[in-house]
C-alpha cells in the first residue's frame, strides 16, 4: 500500500483582497487559474451582454475545468463586494499534484475522466451499432412505400443523432446486402422486406455480444425438423414425448438431448397440462432467416 | 492484496468504499444491463476503478473477477479521508468540485436521453401495427434508438398516458389514438429537422373557429357522402360568436383554415388573398371531423410537452 507523504517543493496559492467591481478572471487572460473565494461575492458576467449568469458565494471556486480539463473560460468573474480570494494558478496546482500519493492524483483523474466520457457520450450517437439501428428504424416502413433517401437518413440520424456520414455508410450496407434497393438516381429508396430487416438487426445484435445466434447454430437433422414443422398448422400441440414420437414416425429420430437444444430455440410455447404448442411466427424467423442468410451474413 | 485467479474481488452493486489500482496480472470487469446482456472489458496493469465508490460512495458498475493470478492495490475510504485531512482546503474543493461536475454531467446525460429519446418512442408507436404492445417489446424496440433504461422507458410511457394517448395495463399498454401519436411525431419531425412549425399547430383563432366548428357539428352537423361533417355557415358563425365571447366570424378568420383545407366551403372557393367571397356566398363548412378532434388535441398537448419532458413529472 501506498502510504508515502512526501511533500516537494510547494507553491504556495496567492491570497488577495479585491475591491468591488475586480476582474479577478475573464475569457481573455493567457494563464488559466482556480479562484477560491474566501470573502465576499464574485460574480459571472456574459462576456457579450454583460449580463450576471450566476453568483459566486464564499468557499465557492471557479476555473477547475479550465486548469485541469484545459477548457476555455466562459465568463468574466468580477467582485460585486470587497472580497478575499485565492488564486491556484498552474504552477501552484502542479507542485499541489506532484506532493500527492500517487493513488491520490490517479482518483482525481479518474474521476476527470469519467466526466470527460459522459459528456462525450452526450454528443455521441445513441447507439453503438448504427447499422442494427439504421436496420430497425426501416423495418417500421411498407414495402411499398418509396422513401426519399436524404429525407430517411435526416430523420433517422434526428433520432439517434447518428452523423449523416455513419447512417450514409450504414445505408450503404444495407444496399450492398440487397435488404434496401435505390430506385432512380438513388434519391429514392424501398425496403422490399421489412420483417427480415428486423432479423438482420437481431443478428447484429447477436454479433455484438458474441452470443451464437439461433437461426445460424441449427444442424442439418434441426434444418429438416424445422422443415417439417412448417408445414403443421400454428397451435398444434403435444406433449413432448408426443413430439419426440412425431419426429421418428418421420424418420427424424431425436433423443432428449436433442429435444432440450430444439427447445432453447423456442419454436413451441408451453400451454398448461405439459403441452407444448408450435410456435409458427418463431418458425416462420427461423425460416426466412435462412433463406436470406447470405443477405443477413453480407456474403451476396 | 494478492487475488488468486477466478476469484471475483468486487460485485456488481457492492458499494465497497475503496479505490483500486491493477499492479500485476488481468482482471475481467463485467456489466450486466437490465436486459442481462453482458459486456466486458479487460483491466491490465495500471488500471483503476471504484473512484467513485471511494469519494461518493456510489455501488460499483461492474463485477470484477481476476483472469489469471493479480496483485492489487487497494485504498480504503479511511486512508483516503485520512489523506485528505492533511491537504490544503482548496485541493478538498477540487475534489469535491470534479465529484460534483460528475453528477451533473450524469443528470445531463440522464435527462438528455430520456428527452430525446421521445420521439423515438413516438416513431415506434405511430409505425406499429399492433395496438396492444407488450411493456417488454417496446423496451427492446427503443433499445434500437437509444440506451434508455427501462424505468425511464417507463415514465416516457406515463407522460404519453398523461396525454391519453395510450392505456397502460400490467405487462402491456394499448395505443388509444394513434392518429394524434403521429400528428405528433412529424410536428417534432418537422421542428428538429426542417426548423419549421408543422402547419398542425394552430394559431389562437384558428383554434377558436375550429372549436367552434366542432361544437356546432356536434349539435346540427349534417354527415356527408365522403364522410365528413358539414356545418350551415350560419349555424357556424352563431356558434363562433356564442362560444368566443362575441367573436365575429369572416372569410379573414376562415382564410388560413380553407388553405390548410382543415375545412372545405360549399360551394368551392378560391383560397386567394383578393379572391375571397364574402361570407354570405358559402352555404356550408365541411371538415374530417375526427381530424379536426386530433388536431385540436394536438394543440392542446403540445405547448405542454416541453415542460412535461424537462420537468419528468407524471399524473401516476
Amino acid at each position: 500500500m501506498i502510504t508515502r507523504d512526501s511533500r516537494k517543493k510547494i507553491i504556495p496559492p496567492t491570497q488577495l483582497c479585491v475591491k468591488a467591481g475586480f476582474v479577478v478572471s475573464s475569457p481573455e487572460d493567457k494563464d488559466k487559474k482556480i479562484i477560491l473565494l474566501n470573502e465576499g461575492e464574485l460574480v459571472a458576467l456574459d462576456p457579450k451582454s454583460n449580463k450576471v449568469v450566476f453568483k459566486i458565494l464564499p468557499g465557492n471556486l471557479v476555473g477547475v475545468g479550465a486548469l485541469l480539463e484545459r477548457e476555455s473560460v466562459r465568463y468574466i468573474f468580477q467582485a460585486t463586494v470587497d472580497s478575499s480570494i485565492t488564486i491556484i494558478n498552474n504552477e501552484c496546482l502542479e507542485s499541489e499534484l506532484k506532493s500527492l500519493p500517487v493513488w491520490l492524483l490517479a482518483v482525481i483523474k479518474a474521476i476527470s475522466a469519467r466526466t470527460r466520457k459522459i459528456n462525450d457520450s452526450i454528443r455521441s450517437a445513441k447507439t453503438d451499432n448504427v447499422l442494427a439501428s439504421l436496420a430497425s428504424f426501416c423495418k417500421f416502413y411498407k414495402s411499398d412505400d418509396f422513401l426519399q433517401t436524404k429525407a430517411l437518413l435526416q430523420e433517422f440520424s434526428w433520432l439517434t443523432k447518428t452523423p449523416i456520414p455513419a447512417a450514409s455508410e450504414a445505408l450503404k450496407a444495407l444496399i450492398r446486402r440487397k435488404l434496401v434497393v435505390f430506385h432512380g438516381d438513388k434519391t429514392c429508396l424501398s425496403v422490399p422486406n421489412p420483417y427480415l430487416l428486423g432479423i438482420f438487426s437481431d443478428y447484429q445484435k447477436a454479433k455484438d455480444l458474441d452470443k451464437p445466434w439461433g437461426p445460424f447454430c441449427l444442424t442439418l437433422q434441426q434444418k429438416r425438423i424445422l422443415v417439417l414443422l412448417s408445414t403443421l398448422e400454428n397451435g398444434t400441440s403435444k406433449d413432448a414425448t408426443d413430439w419426440i414420437s412425431f419426429f421418428k414416425e418421420r424418420n427424424l429420430p431425436i433423443n432428449v438431448a436433442d429435444w432440450l437444444q430444439i427447445q432453447q430455440f423456442e419454436w413451441f410455447t408451453e400451454k398448461g397440462n405439459h403441452l407444448l404448442s408450435l410456435d409458427l411466427k418463431k418458425i416462420n424467423y427461423y425460416e426466412t432467416a435462412l433463406k436470406y442468410a447470405q443477405n443477413i451474413k453480407g456474403t451476396v | 492484496m494478492e487475488i488468486a485467479a477466478g476469484k471475483i474481488l468486487c460485485m456488481q452493486g457492492d458499494t465497497p468504499h475503496s479505490f483500486y489500482i491493477v499492479k500485476k496480472g488481468t482482471l475481467v470487469a463485467t456489466y450486466k444491463d437490465e436486459q442481462n446482456d453482458i459486456q466486458t472489458k479487460n483491466l491490465g496493469p495500471g488500471s483503476t476503478f471504484g473512484e467513485m465508490s471511494l469519494v461518493e460512495g456510489e455501488p460499483l458498475e461492474y463485477t470484477v473477477r481476476a483472469e489469471e493470478d493479480c496483485e492489487i492495490e487497494v485504498i480504503p475510504q479511511s486512508l483516503f479521508q485520512e489523506t485528505m485531512a492533511k491537504q490544503p482546503i482548496w485541493m478538498k474543493s477540487i475534489i469535491s468540485f470534479l465529484t460534483q461536475r460528475n453528477r451533473i454531467a450524469k443528470e445531463n446525460k440522464r435527462k438528455k436521453e430520456f428527452i430525446t429519446s421521445f420521439p423515438s418512442l413516438l416513431f415506434i408507436l405511430a409505425k406499429s401495427e399492433d395496438k396492444l404492445i407488450s411493456l417488454k417489446t417496446i423496451k427492446n424496440e427503443l433499445k434500437n434508438f437509444s440506451n434508455l433504461s427501462s424505468i425511464e422507458t417507463y415514465k416516457l410511457l406515463l407522460i404519453l398516458q398523461d396525454f391519453k394517448l395510450i392505456r397502460l395495463q400490467a405487462e402491456s399498454f394499448t395505443i388509444e389514438n394513434e392518429k394524434l401519436i403521429e400528428l405528433l411525431y412529424d410536428t417534432l419531425r418537422l421542428r428538429a429537422i426542417y426548423k419549421n412549425t408543422s402547419h398542425y399547430i394552430l394559431s389562437l383563432t384558428e383554434q377558436a373557429v375550429l372549436s367552434a366548428f366542432v361544437k356546432a357539428a356536434r349539435e346540427k352537423g349534417e354527415i356527408q357522402p365522403n364522410g365528413h361533417i358539414a356545418v350551415k355557415t350560419t349555424d357556424l358563425a352563431a356558434q363562433t360568436k356564442h362560444s368566443m365571447y362575441g367573436m365575429t366570424l369572416t372569410m379573414r378568420n376562415l382564410e388560413s383554415l380553407l388553405q390548410k383545407r382543415l375545412l372545405q366551403a360549399a360551394p368551392q372557393t378560391s383560397t386567394k388573398n383578393n379572391d375571397l367571397p364574402g361570407l354570405e356566398f358559402i352555404e356550408k363548412f365541411s371538415a374530417d371531423f375526427d381530424r379536426l378532434l386530433s388536431l385540436l388535441e394536438l394543440n392542446r398537448i403540445y405547448p405542454l410537452l416541453d415542460k412535461k419532458l424537462v420537468d419528468g413529472k407524471t399524473n401516476a
